[in-house]
């Protein structure tokens, strides 16, 4: 063999030479992203994992993805069949095992359950309705998915349409949890549209607040919360995870583990132990997992279905979802306004679409350009919160409804 | 189940159902908490009385009135504070308002500063 033989089969053995045109512009998007996640501070924490991950995933050769393979092998005493492993898989196909089994989302929820607290919410019950309105926005956006089944070349099946339509639901693991289950092939394109929008909160919706509301409107403000007791702040979780789950027990897992996490918070102020596994909750297990999930997700944009039009229609159909939800929010707001006698201030509906605490946040700010000795951001948390159990039990009613 | 017309149909009860469920969940949950204040009410009903009654009376207790300006805008703001803070018992006085010592080190306070500007 001469040595041209010899560095033209390494070059066969490179990257470059089996690259194709869509892995080129899929590591292009996955530096564009951890652009944004490093220097625009787009939701680090996720998009930074999910860039990596897209990036790994697009590198020809290297077989991160790749799946175990078995080999059948006949015993020739016995005439048994037995399995006998071949290859053992990449490492992200068993890392994303947590995704597909939906191990991930109801971990995460466990440390956001750990880090919330339903204080404002138990304190003003009725701001639960905000969190019911906001999820309008998945809905339409769920009939918007299959409508476009009318323009041909474009469509959705239904678990498609379900999946993209969660993404109102502003909650990521929710809609990593769903689309795993209905729609993994839209995992990519879903998850990222997801933390985009959640990251973009900030300019998504103050121009619909403040289209939907008046300045005196946005003026009001509201009365201290009342001081909430220990032993609401403990039944809460338990209620909560009893009833949803008796309702709705394909959101169990979710509503579950985060009425966990939140038992956990509150009860730690009794015994101190339970701090302990609070702080891994919301700390180290956390933490751990949102590194496999963020990696494993990315790893699923694979080029050939990442760039095709029906991303753009996801792109696109999640924006609609997002700004549905903050409309719906507001005029469910603006409804309690009325029927309270202008005791609420409408700009807390939009916190309704979860995008824990930033919706909150948005509310808070938009609300003090109008008066700025109003301090809306507790009574926003309210609806905030309930968004975050709505668009799980959103997800229950998808789940178990567009499954085929 | 094919044909767009016959999706969107079935979108549509799904919608009708998902968004029904949504809402008495919700609805049924925040009327539970309705229930649940009643109940936390009943069981520290005698001790509520209690506070309320401390907490007019330690009012003057706390402040040793060394105020030597004449500040009306500052008592106005002190006194709405203190009203709001203890919700619909209006039941108190204020007598004086006296600075307690700050014994908070300057960086602690840079630091709380900064917390508070991150989360708003």
């Amino acid at each position: 063999m001469s040595l041209v033989n010899a560095l033209y089969d390494f070059f066969l053995t490179m990257g470059f030479s089996a690259i194709t045109w869509q892995e080129i512009v899929m590591l292009l998007i996955s530096f564009v992203l951890i652009y944004l996640a490093l220097v625009k501070g787009f939701e680090p924490l996720l998009l930074l994992p999910i860039a990596f991950g897209m990036l790994l995933a697009n590198l020809p050769l290297a077989g991160l993805n790749a799946e175990p393979v078995y080999e059948i092998v006949t015993n020739p005493v016995t005439g048994e069949h037995t399995h006998q492993m071949v290859s053992a898989g990449g490492l992200l196909y068993w890392l994303y095992r947590g995704v597909k089994l939906g191990i991930y989302p109801p971990l995460i929820f466990l440390g956001v359950g750990a880090m919330t607290d339903f204080g404002p919410l138990i304190a003003n019950p009725r701001s639960i309705l905000l969190g019911a309105a906001a999820q309008f926005g998945i809905f339409t956006t769920f009939l918007g998915a299959l409508a476009l089944n009318f323009i041909p070349g474009l469509g959705f099946n239904i678990p498609e349409a379900a999946s993209i339509g969660i993404i109102g639901g502003a909650d990521g693991p929710t809609a990593i949890y769903l689309t795993a289950k209905l729609a993994p092939h839209l995992l990519g394109p879903i998850a990222v549209a997801a933390y985009s929008y959640m990251a973009l909160v900030p300019l998504i919706q103050p121009p619909i607040m403040k289209a939907l509301t008046t300045k005196a409107e946005r003026e009001i403000a509201m009365e201290q919360l009342r001081p909430v007791s220990k032993l609401e702040r403990i039944v809460f979780p338990v209620l909560v995870t009893v009833v949803v789950s008796l309702v709705l027990p394909a959101a169990a897992s979710l509503v579950g583990m985060l009425m966990l996490g939140n038992l956990l918070r509150e009860a730690a102020t009794m015994q101190s132990t339970l701090n302990r596994l609070m702080k891994t909750a919301e700390g180290e297990l956390m933490n751990i997992v949102v590194i496999f999930l963020g990696t494993t997700v990315g790893a699923t944009a694979n080029g050939e279905l990442f760039l095709s039009p029906s991303t753009l229609a996801i792109i696109l159909l999640g924006l609609a979802a997002f700004s549905i939800g903050t409309a719906t929010g507001v005029i469910f707001g603006k409804i309690m306004c009325k029927m309270t006698g202008g005791k609420v201030n409408p700009l807390i509906g939009s916190a309704g679409v979860s995008a824990v605490p930033m919706a909150a946040r948005v509310s808070q700010r938009v609300g003090q350009e109008a008066n700025p000795s109003n301090f809306l951001l507790m009574h926003a948390m309210g609806p905030n919160v309930a968004g975050v159990i709505g668009s799980a039990v959103a997800a229950g009613v998808l789940l178990s409804m567009c499954s085929f | 189940m094919t044909s767009a017309s016959e999706m969107l149909g079935y979108g549509l009860i799904v919608t009708l159902v998902g968004m029904g469920v949504v809402f008495i969940v919700l609805v049924g949950l925040s009327y539970m908490l309705d229930v649940l204040k009643l109940l936390s009410k009943a069981g520290t009903a005698e001790k509520k009385n209690e506070p309320v009654k401390i907490d007019s009376v330690e009012e003057p207790e706390e402040a040793v009135s060394t105020s030597v300006e004449d500040n009306g805008e500052l008592i106005a703001v002190i006194s709405a504070a203190v009203a709001a803070f203890m919700g619909n018992n209006r039941n108190f006085a204020v007598r004086s308002i006296n600075r307690v010592e700050d014994n908070t080190p300057a960086w602690a306070k840079i630091g709380r500063q900064e917390q508070m500007l991150n989360i708003l």
